[in-house]
């Protein structure tokens, strides 16, 4: 059985005041029944993604409120997995089909983010990691830890961090949906403000708003195929991890995700991976097995991980500069390499969604 | 109880001024919180009165604050609905 999707959505990604989460919500669903040119009827199932509505909007029972915007009222469940929340849900939708219940069903991830000062929405989001062991915690002492710990064993410098920005940046300035589109240099990097060392401000990705949507079907079309997908975890905390300077769950899921078929790395023209902070981007193309470890800093400093490179890693512009509304990424991810397919820029591209500081990892392996 | 944030209230205030001042019917009352039908649709207040509105009355919308209020945070108003009285 082949799952295709069917058509894909992306909102504008930013600080978008006049949007609320629900007005996300109905664009995306809206605007995605409309490409693919399908009746609201036929979508007999909704995924809907979202980490941080309860928390930060008192807004839970998401799959109910998208489902209401359909007069048949498709049975709809919320899945919830932190920043991994979207390729979650694409894999639970997925399981649905594979199971033959359904044919035909929308996945749509959305998170309204900047309702709230940036010290509640930094709370909000240490919630994804162990509440009780790293007390304390915030997402850029986490992922500074595993940073220093990278920097530690391979020798990882601040210009390689600094150039997974730098590109990423300049990759969003042909991404109208974007949240920035400002290009920076490796000096704005090395030079923004301490955040958590030695993560700085331009390390990281944004607070945003935004949503995202795809059509899965596995009636007959000429869509983009999801191919495979891989579905991994470790532990939440850092503490219990074997290793800092890799992420066990990403080498886990591309594991999985290559064993179900012949397509290879290196057929892989474009990802969009998980670079929340810039080590993570380093660590993702390292344990996906595009660049031996310890060797991801030095391929982006030398402009292996853009157009004219080995592989173009976020042509999008990633997290870091598309915009990071947590439950949208992951769909997002799916979308934007699912349009390039559509468009003929690529024959095969890959997702990859990490939940936490990697407790999840989610990775999807779609061709024409 | 549910409540709402500045921001919020400030893309929902779009939609309130549409409802200041029309006229409805309740079609079902809790008490504390009652549907009203008006030009043909259905909307859900909490009334803006002591005075319990029962199914059947005639109401209008008005603008109330609708929590109780702290010296923290916004004064949440929005639109309520009190009962038309009978002209003497």
């Amino acid at each position: 059985m082949k799952i295709k999707i069917l058509a894909e959505y992306i909102t504008k990604f930013g600080e978008l005041w006049d949007k609320s989460l629900s007005d996300l919500l109905k664009e995306a669903a809206t605007e995605v029944i409309s490409k693919a040119d399908i009746k609201p009827s036929e979508i007999e199932a909704v995924f809907v993604a979202n980490m941080g509505s309860g928390i930060l909007e008192n807004q839970l029972h998401l799959g109910a409120l998208v489902s209401s915007f359909f007069p048949h009222h498709p049975p709809a469940v919320r899945v919830e997995g932190a920043c991994a929340s979207g390729g979650l849900a694409s894999v639970m939708a997925q399981q649905s089909l594979l199971s033959g219940r359904y044919k035909t069903v929308l996945v749509i991830g959305a998170e309204k983010m900047t309702d709230v000062s940036t010290s509640a929405a930094t709370k909000f989001l240490s919630s994804a990691a162990d509440y009780t062991r790293e007390y304390g915690s915030t997402f850029p002492s986490l992922y500074a830890l595993l940073t220093q710990a990278h920097m530690q064993k391979y020798g990882t410098t601040r210009d390689m961090l600094s150039a997974v920005s730098v590109k990423n940046h300049r990759h969003a300035m042909k991404n109208i949906k974007a949240q920035f589109h400002r290009e920076l240099t490796i000096n704005d990097v090395n030079n923004s403000e301490v955040i958590a060392n030695p993560i700085r401000l331009l390390d990281c990705s944004p607070i945003s708003d935004g949503a995202a949507a795809i059509i899965l079907t596995t009636k007959q079309t000429n869509s983009p195929e999801i191919v495979s997908y891989g579905h991994a975890s470790d532990s939440l905390t850092l503490a219990d991890r074997k290793s800092l300077s890799s992420l066990q769950a990403t080498k886990d899921a591309i594991s999985q995700c290559m064993s179900n078929t012949k397509i290879k790395l290196n057929d892989i023209q474009m990802a969009e991976v998980h670079d929340c902070f810039s080590v993570n981007e380093i660590l993702a193309i390292e344990d996906l097995g595009f660049f031996k470890k310890g060797h991801g800093g030095e391929a982006t400093l030398s402009e292996q991980t853009t157009y004219g490179g080995k592989i173009v890693i976020n042509p999008s512009g990633g997290l870091k500069a598309c915009g990071h509304p947590v439950g949208a990424t992951g769909v997002k991810q799916l979308a934007f390499i699912s349009n390039l397919i559509r468009q003929d820029e690529i024959n095969v591209g890959l997702t990859h969604n990490v939940g936490g500081s990697g407790a999840t990892v989610i990775v999807h392996l779609l061709s024409k | 109880m549910n409540t709402i944030n500045p921001a919020s209230y400030w893309r929902k205030n779009h939609d309130w001024k549409n409802l200041l001042g029309k006229k409805g019917k309740v079609i079902l009352s809790a008490e504390s919180f009652v549907m009203v039908e008006i030009d043909s649709k259905n909307y859900e207040f909490t009334p803006a009165s002591v005075n319990i509105l029962k199914t059947g009355d005639p109401v209008i919308c008005v603008l109330r604050r609708l929590t109780q209020t702290t010296p923290n945070g916004l004064i949440e108003y929005g639109i309520s609905v009190k009962a038309i009285q009978p002209q003497p």
